[in-house]
């Protein structure tokens, strides 16, 4: 957060004091920034100093005995609050750096952004395609049934992909826009994506390393290339999963005494193939990690 | 080290910095953080508090740079305090040392 963020903040926590206290407060805060930075940190590290801003104006306000009762909410209002201010200060971030991000940056950050919509464009293919598998596996239960685990399951893959595409998106702009432009380390940010990737599927894993590097165009390439990569993978995994399910059932029909020799070497050889391959991919994928 | 705690033992360090020396905020700040890994926030609202409870009297001086400085400067209600905290930590602090002592 900048000085004046902050310092307007705390104002309007404090607003039930007097204005001379309000302000002598306000000098105080400013003049510690002030010092803070001639002393070589910059604004936004300055002020992260001072920790949560509640809590700090519940401090003040605390030394004037008066009690501000936050906890009057229930935990539920509670959470709800705190998801609204998040989301708040975010797009308030938001505003405040698209303001002051040059127009050449702006046309960077577009086009990155335009990469990634269509990289999650691109993204829906693997959702079709496991909806489909589900499809053709479900027309051995009887009719009814059927049909109504697969429109659960398609709607449960949407909803996956929706949540998804926008946990990428969060952390796109939260990196590309407002971490780019301040140097404060994002030690919240951390927290937040330690969180989140418990969430989120090896998919959104694949994009998160990719973060941490340095944020120009090579890295949107890097990770157009690791989802390709990852991707091609899928059929040749599927391909061994069905290869060893016939397996299994030409050792079955070898114990009850049908032995189809020809068969069941051609199956052997493609899994050790199709089991490279997938070996090269995964080994390339992790190489690029 | 626990929050509720360290709160404790903030109050006593400041009365003590400012007993020492008559001191302006920021310098406060440094003084405290070379005893307390605290975060920052924590020492205006106490500083704060102080003031309001008639530990501390504040004037102003000028300085070189930028705008003239708050000092704080401990009452003699502010020494009272002090006395009665060192006395309180020196007690909690044998009585500490003792149960310590017992374990070992």
């Amino acid at each position: 957060m900048k000085k004046e963020r902050f310092l307007k903040e705390l104002r309007k926590r404090l607003i039930v004091l007097n204005e001379q206290e309000v302000e002598d407060i306000i000098k105080e805060y400013q003049d510690h920034i002030k010092n803070k930075m001639e002393e070589g940190m910059s604004e936004e590290e300055a002020v992260k100093d001072f920790g949560d801003i509640d809590e700090l104006a519940r401090e003040i306000l605390k030394a004037y005995k008066i009690n501000v009762n936050y906890q009057n909410s229930s935990k539920l209002e509670d959470g709800v609050d705190k998801v609204i201010k998040k989301g708040a200060t975010f797009l308030e971030q938001l505003a405040d750096t698209i303001s002051q991000t040059k127009k050449e940056d702006l046309f960077r950050i577009l086009f990155k952004f335009l990469g990634l919509l269509l990289l999650l464009a691109l993204f829906r293919i693997p959702f079709y395609i496991l909806t489909e598998i589900i499809f053709s596996m479900l027309d051995i239960f009887p009719g009814g049934l059927g049909s109504f685990v697969y429109v659960v399951w398609k709607i449960l893959l949407k909803l996956l992909y929706i949540v998804v595409s926008l946990f990428i998106i969060y952390y796109f702009i939260k990196h590309e826009v407002i971490e780019n432009h301040s140097n404060t380390p994002p030690k919240e940010e951390k927290k937040e994506k330690s969180e989140s990737e418990e969430k989120e599927t090896k998919e959104e894993k694949v994009v998160s390393p990719s973060k941490k590097e340095s944020s120009s165009t090579p890295s949107v390439l890097l990770i157009l290339f690791k989802i390709l990569v990852i991707f091609s993978a899928v059929p040749f995994i599927l391909m061994m999963i069905g290869l060893a399910i016939a397996l299994g059932f030409l050792v079955a029909f070898g114990m009850q005494g049908i032995y189809l020799i020809s068969l069941f070497l051609i199956i052997i050889g493609l899994l050790a193939i199709v089991g490279s391959v997938v070996g090269v991919i995964l080994h390339v994928a992790k190489e690029l990690k | 080290m626990d929050t509720q705690f360290k709160k404790g033992v903030l109050e006593l360090i400041v009365l003590l910095i400012v007993h020492k020396k008559d001191i302006y905020g920021y310098e406060l700040v440094l003084e405290v953080r070379k005893v307390l890994e605290v975060n920052e926030g924590t020492i205006y609202p106490i500083l704060r508090r102080l003031t309001n409870e008639k530990y501390f009297e504040t004037y102003l001086v000028e300085s070189k740079e930028g705008p003239p400085r708050k000092y704080y400067h401990i009452t003699e209600l502010g020494t009272r305090r002090k006395e009665e905290l060192v006395q309180n930590w020196k007690s909690f602090n044998q009585k500490v040392n003792c149960f310590i002592e017992e374990g070992e």
